[in-house]
């Protein structure tokens, strides 16, 4: 590279030289700003009542006699609780549970989604 | 000490079912039985708990000390054996990864969503002609190559990641949790969680003298029975936790360096554990069929075991 550009002649002429074909050395434009101090560090306390607390409760059926299972125990949206699926599954389950109540532009979202879906992992791909 | 160890030896003496003490303490009753004067005025008597379930006859109880919170230095109040099964199994860190790792996963919900090139506003309309303009061609404003496009393969929506361990795997990584913990010195058995005083500053005064570590998970077995002293004390400190034994988990005896169990918790989870009800074993093999006969009729124990 410093051979194609040695008829450059001068060190004024390097600040020429295009973005492409630029040495690191030969200065960054300072609107490019990185940091040079590192941040203040960021305190996480290891003990507070979540972090302490975390997975009490989790064997609950087990120890429990099965009166209750784990998955009553996940906080979030009603048609994910105790549930897994990919994102097609995810949509059609949401529609069938709270479609009835969500908002008219987020249900037109939620059906175009399905549509789209459907056609990409049934019409496309290796996987049909 | 050694008041201890015949008064044990004396309480297992009648044969039973069970293996009892070890045959060093077995030998001690049989050569010394003259009767010794008690030299300390009102040593209580130890607190001795043997395994009501039946045990493997290949393997013997594990024995622990029983400890007392009452006073800085009641240390060895009494010994209690523990099943082998619960408290002895292999070490099988392969399962406590899975079940500490399941914990963390399978409560998540991530929250995370980026609206596709559909539902952003706007973008509707061709942004110039095909031809003639000689811009690059494009057909909406918000595609993913646009600054303020939308996203094209970014987290959609709420994400569950809930998923199910047989139960057994569950319930093998509790037994595994244990038996670590008690071959490591973090278990420590307690006749019952009574305190002198409310101040959490005994407890860590209590952890410091017996060397336990900075943080101590205290498991008692009902919710209702706790002492007050203790709750009170436990609810003022951050890194010392009292759970019921329902609650107990991989995760929090991972997190905790020690755990301290009282009498009726160890009972439980033996119960538990070794019961009928989590493994759900029904007698299928003839080695088990044989092994119960042993159990229930002690009076022709010694005929069966000669005949099979």
């Amino acid at each position: 590279m410093a051979g194609s550009l040695s008829w450059v002649a001068g060190r004024r002429l390097w600040g020429m030289v295009p973005l492409a074909c630029r040495s690191f050395f030969l200065g960054v434009p300072r609107l490019f700003h990185v940091r040079v101090t590192l941040p203040p560090p960021k305190v996480i306390d290891r003990w507070n009542q979540k972090r302490a607390m975390f997975g009490v409760y989790d064997n609950i059926g087990i120890l429990g006699n099965f009166e209750k299972h784990p998955k009553e125990l996940i906080k979030g949206p009603v048609w994910l609780r105790g549930w897994k699926g990919n994102e097609l599954q995810r949509c059609i389950r949401k529609k069938r549970m709270v479609g009835n109540r969500m908002f008219i532009d987020d249900l037109h979202n939620l059906n175009k989604r399905i549509s789209f879906l459907y056609k990409r992992f049934n019409r496309h791909g290796k996987h049909r | 000490m050694q008041q201890l160890v015949r008064a044990g030896a004396r309480a297992w003496l009648r044969p039973r079912g069970c293996r009892g003490l070890s045959a060093l303490t077995e030998e001690a009753v049989q050569s010394a039985e003259k009767p010794e004067p008690l030299a300390n005025a009102g040593p209580q008597a130890p607190v001795l708990r043997r395994c009501e379930l039946p045990v493997p006859l290949h393997r013997r109880p594990v024995q622990a000390w029983v400890e007392s919170l009452r006073g800085y230095e009641q240390e060895r109040v009494g010994l209690t054996e523990l099943h082998p099964d619960v408290f002895s199994t292999a070490p099988r860190l392969d399962i406590l990864h899975q079940v500490a790792i399941w914990q963390k996963n399978f409560k998540r919900i991530s929250y995370a969503k980026t609206k596709t090139r559909a539902e952003v506003r706007g973008g509707g309309r061709k942004p110039w002609q095909q031809k003639g303009s000689g811009r690059a061609r494009h057909g909406s404003i918000r595609s993913p190559i646009w600054r303020g496009g939308g996203v094209a393969h970014g987290p959609r929506g709420p994400t569950s990641y809930y998923y199910m361990l047989p139960m057994k795997v569950r319930v093998q990584g509790l037994k595994v949790a244990l038996t670590v913990k008690l071959a490591q010195d973090d278990l420590h058995i307690v006749d019952s969680l009574e305190l002198p005083t409310t101040d959490p500053q005994y407890l860590t005064e209590l952890a410091r003298c017996r060397r336990w570590g900075d943080s101590v998970l205290f498991v008692d077995l009902e919710h209702e029975d706790m002492p007050q002293n203790v709750v009170a004390a436990t609810s003022g400190l951050k890194t010392f936790n009292l759970i019921p034994a329902i609650g107990l988990n991989v995760h929090s005896m991972l997190k905790h360096q020690t755990l301290v169990l009282t009498l009726p918790t160890v009972a439980f989870l033996e119960d538990i554990n070794t019961g009928k009800r989590a493994a759900r074993q029904r007698p299928t093999s003839l080695f088990h069929v044989r092994y119960i006969l042993f159990c229930n009729q002690r009076g022709e124990a010694l005929q069966l075991m000669a005949v099979l």
